[in-house]
């Protein structure tokens, strides 16, 4: 049976490489068979934010990234009290989520994943 | 008797996790217990680079190098090394250059994965 992982994204989509990295392991592991679900919390919720142009800092806008990893079979979550205390709406956020879920059931999928990867 | 995964991602002498790691691969071995493979990702994978000379403490590279020789399957994350110009024959020996899939590999075969971060 395939283990189901969860990819923990703390951190803001640019300023480290850890979300993009977090971005190839969600794709990757589950191209490889495992379930694989993604929990953006902290400063990691604004890597769902809409209309990214980093180009002034040589990246690539993480935010055209999201549909692609629903295409490989990934859930994705957002914990609605990061949202709120860093003052974004539901509507400034890509139509990606499976859901937003409160602190609560985020501590439920981390304890019901067998294996969980910070970044 | 457990199976253990490991996931390193931080570089030797910037963290303590390469030594906890070390550390904590020897107890699990120690206990009877198993490791299905260490995985090192991003900034992790320099801890296989075999130009590391440490004048003094452990030198992380070497100490990588004996857990191998042991047995231990230990694999560089590829893309992540050439990200970080570490060809392969900048790894000590023992440590193999592999992808994702060796990390979804090592994740099934576990009972229990570690993984060290910031």
């Amino acid at each position: 049976m395939a283990k189901k992982v969860l990819i923990l994204v703390r951190k803001g989509p640019y300023g480290t490489v850890h979300t993009t990295d977090a971005f190839r392991s969600i794709s990757g592991l589950s191209v490889f068979g495992l379930q694989v679900s993604a929990l953006f919390s902290d400063d990691g919720v604004y890597t769902l934010m809409k209309n990214q142009e980093p180009s002034g800092i040589l990246m690539g806008p993480l935010d055209k990234g999201l549909k692609p990893l629903k295409d490989f079979g990934a859930k994705i979550y957002v914990t609605r009290e990061c949202l709120q205390m860093r003052g974004i709406s539901e509507e400034e956020i890509e139509d990606v989520c499976d859901r937003i879920i409160e602190r609560s059931d985020a501590v439920t999928l981390l304890r019901d994943s067998d294996v969980v990867i910070p970044y | 008797m457990g199976k253990l995964g490991i996931i390193l991602m931080t570089s030797p002498y910037e963290y303590e996790n390469s030594n906890t790691v070390l550390r904590f691969v020897e107890a699990v071995l120690k206990k009877g217990h198993e490791i299905a493979g260490i995985f090192l990702s991003g900034d992790g994978v320099y801890n296989a680079n075999k130009q590391i000379e440490s004048p003094v403490g452990v030198n992380v590279a070497e100490e990588f190098k004996k857990m191998a020789a042991k047995g231990v399957r230990i694999v560089a994350c590829s893309a992540c090394s050439t990200f970080r110009g570490m060809p392969p024959s900048l790894l000590v020996e023992g440590v193999s250059l592999g992808g994702i899939g060796d990390l979804a590999e090592i994740i099934q075969q576990s009972d229990k994965v570690v993984t060290f971060s910031v």
